[in-house]
């Protein structure tokens, strides 16, 4: 497995501000794969949501290079969100703080399950990895979106 | 021939003094005044039996002695074999770094995925006998429960599982055995050693079944017979295979050696840095995973598998101690790629990554490690420290590490030694499988994240993997005399009066520094002698 080079502090950064990350979306929004819906600017908001957008791509390419079929912004999420439709539309509908601390949690869950991924060597949650996984997915989306109405 | 019983005045004797083809006569001879030659020895002081010790050096290091030691490596990378150990009075004690701690129960037992595990006994046989070694070892309390060693500021980490926890290994001062005892060693009165006094043969009755003297030289050309009723090798892992094979006039494979076991199933613990930890919070303390004094004992904490986790992800026994990453293990190949990251970081601060900035990353690739740690060293001065998990792993029994003899003889006229030190897949897995349960775990419960250290050398083998200077299994111990050199009580099966005392009998190696299993298994031995002697 080829590694990345990552900066640590940034990459602490990002595994310590997972708790930070919220993922908003307007109640009642379909999280249907439709990249119009993404591209209704909602990528951005995502997107500014981690501390460290860059380094989380970072990690992020590293992963898809094992999962690269998890390249799909709609598939992230459902992975991410386990438990099907219901749950991602309760979640995506909750308050930040809430969020965070789901994603807090699974992460926590995900240790004590094995649900772990070795990422330049790094042993992480699948959450983890699966969050900087969509900082690439929804960079590529957005830009996509800028070239349609660029 | 002369004979020589000794006389009261002078216990320690310089061989060289005495008359040539002078036969020394004794109840019990212990031959090697290390730790567990002199341990036995301070056992018989003061009792009915009339005891010697053979010791091949003097009282200081002589390099003409000590390149009686020099053997070839022809195994995975290991020590030179004149250095790895001490040849005079006090053995290789009088350079050991002093940390005890007593095989766990799991590595007494027969384990289905470790071929040729299992001891004669459990440990519980041998717990009176650690508790006795404390006091030889200048140790305190028998008590390796971390809870002991806590203080205000310092406690295991919080690591809520049934798969990893905290143990202790205690600090002997180091116990100079050759210092601490010399005095009573020489008072005693039933005692005699003899010094520059170097075995070359074991003879033995024509039907092999008993020891009938040991044949004596020194460097110097002299000859002498020792005679005893009962005679305890106890020159350490390597040494007792090579005498054993070695003597093989009445055996041509060596004594002991019908099933061709002695100087097979050699053994060491692989010290390895295994992965560093990033701790999620600056502030965390791992005080007691440091040498640290309590009530005057220094114990130092490290993090092991539950023997439940062994017994279930079949792996060898392991410990992980937190050590401060060095230097080394941060920046191992400074030049280029830190001028990589000096740049990322300089273009990155001002927002203006770039091409270059890919272009640098991929630079970088085969060895993330040292560059991003050195960018992080920089960018959060002062930093809370990385640390590594260093650990010292379990050497599964193989026939095929091994010691053997050469063709080359050494100013004795002895064969010297040829040592093979081998290891494999299940070392491999247990490496790969801890670095993940332990991630696992400090996981779970936000301590941080750890990363497996991926230098790896062209054996396949993390660069920096090395022995531990210890040495053990070589004339290991089994009931069954086609699968041991000794029985359950350390006497070389076939031989009646042969026993054999060290780490070359330990049939597996935990993954604990091995001194207090030789004294407390010495210990044991002497109990034994004494028994079968009346």
């Amino acid at each position: 497995m080829r590694c990345v080079p990552i900066s640590r502090r940034r990459f602490l950064c990002i595994l310590l501000g997972i708790g930070a990350v919220a993922f908003v979306s307007p109640a009642g929004r379909s999280l249907r794969s439709d990249r119009a819906d993404i591209g209704d600017g909602k990528a951005n908001e995502l997107a500014r949501l981690f501390k460290n957008r860059r380094s989380a791509e970072t990690v992020g390419l590293e992963y898809l290079k094992q999962a690269p079929e998890e390249r799909d912004v709609n598939l992230l999420l459902g992975r991410l969100l386990e438990g099907g439709e219901a749950r991602r539309r309760t979640f995506m509908a909750a308050e930040a703080s809430r969020q965070r601390e789901v994603l807090r949690r699974q992460v926590r869950d995900d240790f004590a399950r094995g649900r772990v991924v070795k990422v330049g060597g790094w042993i992480l949650s699948l959450t983890e990895t699966r969050l900087c996984a969509l900082a690439v997915a929804l960079g590529v989306a957005q830009s996509r979106v800028g070239a349609h109405t660029g | 021939m002369a004979w020589f019983q000794g006389g009261k005045e002078n216990m320690f004797i310089d061989v060289r003094t005495l008359p040539n083809e002078t036969e020394i006569r004794s109840d019990v001879c212990i031959v090697g005044a290390g730790a567990a030659g002199i341990t036995l020895a301070r056992e018989f002081v003061g009792g009915s039996l009339d005891v010697c010790l053979l010791e091949s050096g003097g009282f200081e290091f002589d390099s003409k002695t000590q390149s009686l030691y020099q053997g070839e490596n022809v195994g995975f990378p290991y020590y030179d074999l004149e250095l790895l150990r001490l040849r005079y009075f006090g053995g290789t004690t009088n350079h050991w770094g002093g940390s005890c701690r007593p095989l766990d129960e799991i590595d007494f037992e027969r384990r289905d995925w470790v071929p040729h595990s299992g001891w004669p006994f459990d440990k519980s046989l041998l717990d009176p006998f650690y508790r006795r070694a404390h006091k030889v070892c200048e140790l305190g309390p028998y008590d390796y429960e971390p809870d002991a060693w806590e203080t205000e500021t310092d406690h295991h980490l919080p690591l809520k599982t049934d798969r990893v926890k905290t143990t202790m290994g205690l600090q002997s001062p180091p116990t100079r055995f050759g210092r601490v005892y010399r005095e009573e060693i020489r008072a005693a009165e039933n005692l005699r050693t003899y010094l520059y006094a170097n075995v070359v043969d074991i003879e033995t009755r024509p039907s092999s079944q008993k020891v009938s003297r040991l044949r004596v030289a020194t460097l110097e050309g002299h000859r002498f017979w020792v005679s005893a009723r009962i005679f305890i090798l106890a020159t350490g892992a390597i040494e007792n295979a090579r005498l054993l094979l070695s003597s093989n006039k009445t055996q041509k494979e060596g004594l002991g050696n019908e099933y061709d076991l002695v100087g097979r199933y050699f053994m060491e613990h692989l010290s390895v840095p295994g992965a560093l930890l990033l701790p999620s919070d600056p502030s965390l303390r791992t005080g007691l995973y440091s040498a640290k004094q309590v009530k005057g004992v220094t114990g130092e904490g490290f993090l092991t598998l539950t023997a439940e986790t062994l017994r279930r992800e079949e792996l060898l026994n392991v410990r992980a101690l937190l050590r401060t990453a060095s230097p080394q293990e941060l920046t191992r190949n400074v030049s280029g790629w830190t001028v990589s990251a000096e740049r990322i970081l300089k273009e990155g601060r001002a927002g203006n990554l770039s091409n270059a900035f890919i272009k640098d990353l991929w630079n970088v690739i085969t060895d993330i490690d040292e560059v991003a740690i050195y960018s992080y060293r920089k960018l959060v001065r002062p930093a809370h420290g990385v640390l590594s998990l260093y650990y010292h792993i379990e050497n599964a029994p193989n026939s095929e590490s091994r010691v053997s003899l050469t063709s080359e003889v050494d100013q004795l006229g002895m064969q010297r030694v040829r040592l093979a030190w081998r290891f494999g897949d299940l070392e491999r897995r247990t490496l790969t499988r801890t670095n993940e349960i332990i991630g696992e775990e400090l996981g779970r419960v936000g301590i941080g994240r750890i990363m497996e250290i991926q230098n790896y050398a062209g054996s396949g083998w993390p660069v920096g993997l090395r022995g531990a200077w210890h040495q053990m299994g070589t004339t290991r111990m089994d009931s069954d005399f086609k699968r041991g050199v000794v029985n359950g009580d350390c006497r070389v099966h076939g031989i009646s009066n042969l026993y054999l005392a060290g780490s070359s009998v330990f049939p597996s190696s935990g993954y604990t520094e091995p001194t207090l299993t030789i004294v407390a298994l010495s210990l044991r031995l002497a109990d034994h002698v004494k028994e079968v002697m009346k």
